[in-house]
Parts: C-alpha cells; sequence; structure tokens
C-alpha cells in the first residue's frame, strides 16, 4: 500500500515537475525575457501542488529508504541526489515566497529571481541524474 | 577712409568670420551666470533699423533683431521649428488636430513621419491654412518659414501676411505683459509677419492681412478709396524706445514653466475630480524644478525630449542623463547616471522586477489614475486654451481619451492619450487616403445643414444613412475608387445592399505617450498593492476606452491595446484571492523538507560522533 502510494506521489511529483520546467524555461528559449501570461498562470498553479507532493514525496521516502545512507539498499548516489534536491528545493521556493513579499526592494528581488531559476537548472540536472541512476538500478 | 578701403575692411571681416567659423556675439558666453541686459534695436524683415520717427512703422523681425547677436539658422533648425524638414522624426508626439463637427472630421495631422498621422499636403492642407489655423499655438518656423513649400497659386497671400518666424518671444519673453493669446489673433487675420511683435509689451497690431486685396503692398497700402478694411499695421509704444530707438526686451535663457504652459497644458474632463485650483501638478515643479531642467537645448535649439530611445536615435549617450531613469537610478558604482541631477533612487519594495521591464516608469507615475472609463483631455494645441474665443465646453472636438495604457513597438506598456481618426477618403484597392477638404466639405455641410448643432462643439447627432448619403454624393466627383468614411476603428462605404463597416488599419488611433504630470509615490499606481493592477476589475486591464466617432459604437477594453488576452489578466487576477493558500502551502512544504534535512544532518552528526568516540576508545 505504501509502496503504490509511494510510487504515485513520485509520478504526480515528476509530472508536476516537468510542467514547471516546461512553463519556466520555454518562454525563456523562446526569446522572452520574463515570464508572463499563460506560462506565468501555469506556472504559479502547478508550484503549490509540487511543493504538497515533494514534502509528502520527502516524508514517505525517508520512511521507506531511512534517513541514513547506511539505512536502505538503494543506490548511495541516488539517495545523496535526492538529499541534494530537497536541499536546493528550499531556496527554490523561499526565493520566490519572499519576492511575493513587500519585503525587498526590486534589486534583491532581482536576485532572488536569479536564485529561483539557478537552483530550478540544478533541481532539473538532479533530477536528470536520479532518473539515470534509478535506470541503472532496474537495469 | 574712402570707398573703397570700407568695402576691402567690410570684404576681409566677412571673409575672416567666414573662415574662422566665427559665432556670435550672443552665442558665445563669457562664463558669466549674470544674465545679458537685452536693451537693442528693432530690425524689420529688410534689415533696416525701426526708427520711430518713420511714418511707416514695420513689424518687428526677429530673424533680423535677435538674429544680429545670435545664429538664427542654426535655433531654426530645433525640434520646435524643424517639423516638414527632413529631420528624424522620433517618437510620436501631439499632432495637430483638425476638427469640424460640420464635416464629421477630426484628424491627426503633422508634418513628422509620425505613425498613424496623416501629412497636411495629403488632406489637402496648403501650409498657408495648416499656419492660419495652428499658427495660434507654433512657435514659428517650419513649414511657415521654408518657401520651397509655399503653394505658387496662394504667393499673393504670402506675400502680405509674410513669412512665420521663429518666434524667440513666446519663449523667452519673461515681461508679464506679454501676451501670447495675441499672437494667436493674428493667425486668425493672417497677420504672419506681425505675429511676433503682436505679444512685446511694446507693439500694439491692429488691422488685418486676410481683409486686403491680393495686389496689397504693405509698404505703399492701398488707395483711399479701394477698401475700408483696416490694413495690417503696427504701433510701437514710444516710451518704451529711448533716445538711440532702442527699446529693452525682458528675455531671459531660462525659460520659466508658466509660458510652456501657454502650449503644453493638458486639462482632464473628469467630473468627478476637485474644483481646478485644487489639481496638483507635476512632482518635479513642486519640488522647484523647471521644464527646462530635463528639456534642454543647446544653441540648436534640440530640445530634449526625455525618452528612453532618443538617446539611441539621437546618437547621443549624454541624452541617457535626461531620462527618467538617468536621475532616478543608480549604475553599477552606486551613483546616478545623471551628471547634473541626482533624483531619489527607488526601493520599488515587493515590486517584481518585470514590472521594470514590461511597464514604462510613466505607467505608475504618469497621467490620470486609470478608471472605469476613459476620459477626455483637453490640451493647448488641440483645443486652443490660453487664446480668445475658444469653446470651454467640456465635450468640444477634439476628443483626446485618456488615459490608455497601450504596448509600444518595444513590447513596453505606456500611457498613451488616443484620439480616432474621423475623416472622408478614398478607396483604391487597399489603399485609403483621405479626400482634400476644399472636394468634401461643401457636400457634407451641405447635407448635414439642417442637423441642429450642439453648443458643445461635440458630434452632431448623426446616423449611418446620413454617412450613406453623404457616400453617394461623394462617388460621383470621382470614377476611380469608392468613397469612404472612417470612423471610430472601421470604414464605412456603400454596397448595393446598403451601408458595410469593416475594420482596417486606416482606421486604428492615433496615440502619443503621456509623460506629465509625474505622480510621486504616494500618488502612483500600485500604492495600494498589485490588486490596484491585479484586481479582478482592476481598470488597468478592463477599463472601458471609448471608441470616438459621430456614429455609435462599442466601447473598447484597455488589454485590447497590450497584446494580452482579458480572460489571462482577470484569471491571474482571481489568483491573489487563493495567493495567501499558495503561500501557506509552499511555506508548510518548505517547513517539512527544512525539517527532514535537519533531522538528516543531525543523523550525520551523531554518526560523525559516534565513530570519533569510537576511534578514540
Amino acid at each position: 500500500m505504501n509502496q503504490s502510494i509511494q510510487s504515485l506521489i513520485f509520478k504526480l511529483g515528476l509530472g508536476a515537475f516537468i510542467l514547471l520546467v516546461i512553463t519556466g524555461f520555454l518562454p525563456l528559449l523562446y526569446g522572452e525575457n520574463v515570464q508572463t501570461g499563460w506560462w506565468m498562470i501555469s506556472h504559479a498553479t502547478i508550484a503549490p501542488i509540487f511543493s504538497i507532493l515533494v514534502a509528502i514525496g520527502a516524508f514517505l521516502w525517508v520512511k521507506s529508504v531511512g534517513i541514513g545512507f547506511k539505512d536502505s539498499s538503494q543506490n548511495k548516489c541516488a539517495k545523496k541526489i535526492v538529499w541534494v534536491y530537497l536541499i536546493f528545493f528550499i531556496p527554490n521556493a523561499l526565493s520566490i515566497l519572499f519576492s511575493m513579499n513587500t519585503w525587498f526592494p526590486s534589486s534583491i528581488q532581482h536576485f532572488l529571481l536569479q536564485v529561483h531559476f539557478y537552483t530550478a537548472i540544478g533541481m532539473f540536472l538532479l533530477a536528470l541524474l536520479y532518473l539515470n541512476f534509478s535506470r541503472q538500478d532496474k537495469g | 577712409m574712402n570707398n573703397r578701403s570700407i568695402f576691402t575692411l567690410f570684404s576681409c571681416i566677412l571673409f575672416g568670420q567666414i573662415l574662422l567659423g566665427q559665432t556670435k556675439l550672443g552665442d558665445s558666453p563669457d562664463g558669466s551666470r549674470s544674465p545679458a541686459v537685452h536693451r537693442i534695436k528693432l530690425m524689420d524683415h529688410d534689415s533696416s533699423a525701426i526708427r520711430m520717427y518713420q511714418e511707416l512703422q514695420l513689424p518687428f523681425s526677429t530673424e533680423m533683431t535677435c538674429g544680429t547677436c545670435h545664429d538664427y539658422q542654426t535655433v531654426r533648425s530645433g525640434w520646435h521649428f524643424n517639423a516638414g524638414s527632413n529631420i528624424e522624426s522620433g517618437r510620436n508626439g501631439q499632432p495637430w488636430i483638425y476638427a469640424n463637427p460640420k464635416t464629421l472630421t477630426q484628424i491627426p495631422l503633422s508634418y513628422r513621419y509620425w505613425n498613424s498621422a496623416i501629412h497636411p499636403d495629403d488632406f489637402g492642407m496648403s501650409p498657408f491654412e495648416f499656419i492660419k489655423i495652428f499658427g495660434r499655438h507654433h512657435p514659428g518656423g517650419s513649414v511657415g518659414e521654408q518657401d520651397e513649400r509655399w503653394e505658387k497659386e496662394n504667393s499673393f497671400r504670402w506675400n502680405i501676411s509674410g513669412k512665420v518666424e521663429v518666434n524667440c518671444l513666446v519663449c523667452h519673453d519673461v515681461n508679464s505683459a506679454a501676451d501670447r493669446s495675441h499672437v494667436a489673433k493674428q493667425f486668425k487675420k493672417e497677420n504672419f509677419r506681425w505675429a511676433s511683435a503682436s505679444m512685446s509689451s511694446f507693439a500694439d497690431v491692429s488691422g488685418s492681412a486676410k481683409d486686403m486685396p491680393d495686389h496689397y503692398d504693405i509698404y505703399y497700402g492701398l488707395a483711399p478709396d479701394e477698401s475700408k478694411a483696416l490694413p495690417p499695421q503696427v504701433n510701437y509704444d514710444r516710451i518704451a524706445f529711448n533716445e538711440k530707438d532702442e527699446v529693452f526686451f525682458d528675455v531671459t535663457r531660462n525659460i520659466p514653466n508658466k509660458n510652456c504652459y501657454f502650449c503644453h497644458s493638458t486639462m482632464v474632463v473628469d467630473k468627478e475630480r476637485s474644483e481646478f485650483w485644487q489639481h496638483g501638478q507635476d512632482i518635479h515643479l513642486q519640488r522647484g524644478m523647471n521644464c527646462v531642467d530635463c528639456h534642454r537645448n543647446g544653441l540648436d535649439h534640440n530640445m530634449i525630449r526625455g525618452y528612453d530611445n532618443e538617446s539611441a536615435e539621437e546618437n547621443s549617450p549624454e541624452l541617457a542623463d535626461f531620462t527618467c531613469a538617468g536621475c532616478h537610478s543608480i549604475d553599477e558604482n552606486g551613483s546616478t547616471v545623471s551628471h547634473n541631477n541626482k533624483g531619489p533612487v527607488p526601493t520599488h519594495n515587493g515590486l517584481p522586477p518585470l514590472h521594470l521591464e514590461k511597464l514604462s516608469c510613466t505607467s505608475c507615475h504618469s497621467g490620470e489614475m486609470p478608471k472605469d472609463n476613459s476620459m477626455l483631455a483637453k490640451t493647448s494645441m488641440g483645443h486652443g486654451l490660453g487664446t480668445h474665443g475658444i469653446n470651454k465646453a467640456d465635450n468640444t472636438l477634439p476628443h483626446i481619451i485618456t488615459p490608455v495604457f497601450e504596448e509600444n513597438g518595444d513590447g513596453i506598456i505606456e500611457p498613451v492619450n488616443m484620439v480616432w481618426p474621423s475623416y472622408w477618403g478614398w478607396k483604391n484597392g487597399n489603399d485609403i487616403s483621405p479626400i482634400n477638404r476644399d472636394n468634401y466639405e461643401f457636400i457634407v455641410s451641405d447635407i448635414l445643414l439642417t442637423l441642429a448643432l450642439n453648443n458643445e462643439g461635440s458630434w452632431p447627432s448623426i446616423n449611418e444613412s446620413h454617412i450613406k448619403t453623404i457616400l453617394d454624393q461623394l462617388s460621383g466627383q470621382r470614377s476611380e475608387g469608392v468613397p469612404v468614411y472612417v470612423s471610430g476603428g472601421k470604414i464605412y462605404f456603400n454596397r448595393t445592399n446598403g451601408l458595410i463597416s469593416e475594420e482596417n488599419e486606416i482606421a486604428n488611433p492615433y496615440t502619443w505617450p503621456i509623460a506629465h504630470n509625474v505622480r510621486p509615490v504616494s500618488m502612483a499606481l500600485g500604492r495600494n498593492g498589485c490588486t490596484d493592477c491585479h484586481g479582478v476589475d482592476a481598470p488597468f486591464y478592463t477599463s472601458l476606452i471609448s471608441v470616438d466617432s459621430p456614429l455609435k459604437t462599442d466601447n473598447a477594453i484597455m488589454v485590447d491595446f497590450q497584446s494580452q488576452e482579458l480572460v489571462a489578466a482577470q484569471l491571474f487576477a482571481n489568483a491573489f484571492i487563493f495567493r495567501p493558500w499558495l503561500k501557506g502551502i509552499i511555506y508548510m512544504s518548505v517547513f517539512s523538507v527544512v525539517s527532514l534535512v535537519i533531522l538528516f544532518f543531525f543523523h550525520k552528526l551523531q554518526c560523525w560522533l559516534g565513530s570519533s568516540q569510537r576511534e578514540e576508545h
């Protein structure tokens, strides 16, 4: 039961993450300087769903594989990647949360957006690595 | 000294001046910041000094009088005087608007090649007519001085009225008795060459060149029995002249704001507004600045217009100092960009940076705050404000719609004023050109004669059958092409089954950016938070923009001018209702993940301490 829920959360989270990557980076690849309109609306709608899935998924994952590296049979590298991914998630989410308040001037808001952008790239690369290790494990 | 010696000396001086490119006396400052006193001789158009003992008094010429010490040819190349020459037109500016409710016409005109403006020649308006109508707020020069543009058939009238020299006094005269509305009066009377003199405190102009026959000569006048009309003439106040026939001009290099206001006043028609005297003005002026502190110029009088791309267009990097960002932003060294002025640098707390990329500064800080419906603006150039005999009704033509937040060619949203053109034209294939004024005015006026015009000077009440009748009449004028009426964003034309209307680019509104009045932070759009613009019913997206036409038209919506979709804008606005939830969810998620990460680090720390202790044992 737990396994299937974990699998479902993982798949939903992965789907949401892919949508976030598309809505976040595609407008930039199309030559837009900033994300606006439908891209922004879609991105902002998926973001809270993704963050819930990350939180729940992280708890379930820790429950199943343990908090230490020696506790489970999962690939040690894959496990490290998940931890780094979770660490990246924190500034990624906080940077955009902080920018939604009136605490910071536009220059720092710009910095926060840069943080969001680069941590998102990091998360994307880590997700690719994780999928690669998972495939190797299955192979 | 004999004549030959004098001639040789004069030739040497002249040749020397040409060779050295010497600047004139008044154009070469000696470093003193004290203003020069202008007690000078008046010169007429023939370069003869005006003497008080002469019986025939001619109006003084600014070219000859001011040009004695200042390089008039350089001055007349300036922005205010160079329309009609081959100079780059730059960003759209306020056009001259010819409006006539009797002929259902409202047409933005300009000798500059601005988007959607119509060249007066294409409308069949001669330079003479243009000057006569718009000279009231024209500082001179331009086509009024470009005699190669003057129509040959009208040469008699030009000879009587004279050329329209740059009127230096309009801007530089600070004498409180200088009456600019007198200038407006002279242009109506076709007294072009008398216009500058008429506003000075020491000259009185009477008579009318318009009433003079074509053969009238300003030097010889009329035969006693020829006409009872009073010829144009100037009477100088002898008390103002000293024994050397010099007169004092109270002129200054630092133009006071009130002089600029004569041509650049704007009044917004809004019933909900407080009384006129309660209105504020531009924050820069309230803080003690003058218009010319930013809108500067050198001898060439090429005024700095102060928009973002001006520096690149003019290939002049220093012009960037005089934009909003020039004074109000800091460079990488932490100092303001401008060499001269240092305005407060805004922090824009909580403003996502994309707003600074997608919106002009003026969007939040200039012009009128958007409301549920667009408003009408009245301007000096458009409505003749400040002159005598104008219609002061709120609704008088031309109808300038304000504020409209429009996306410009660079993809930046900025507030603009808008005029919807209404005119009669010929359609040949896809081309539509205006019908010459003379060819339609009598037809349209005749057909609409029975209609009661309102006193407000606004559009008369007409319906499509009037347009159909007029177009039928016009179609008899020409075998080629179809007569059309361009109005309210559409073109109307007759078919066998009746009057047809269709949308056409040619009917698009003419817009020009609003730069003033600038509002401070406390009055800026967005001071109440994101929902000032991103509210579900926020006028920034949903304001109804009047599509002005004598015919009944549907209003446009603000978002139509922004390359955005109303659905997307409103959906995004709705998202602000759920934003606290969104923030809460993400905060909780982050808190959960942070807890796990801390747990992980404590676990690692525990492992490390355990292994250290084992090693010690």
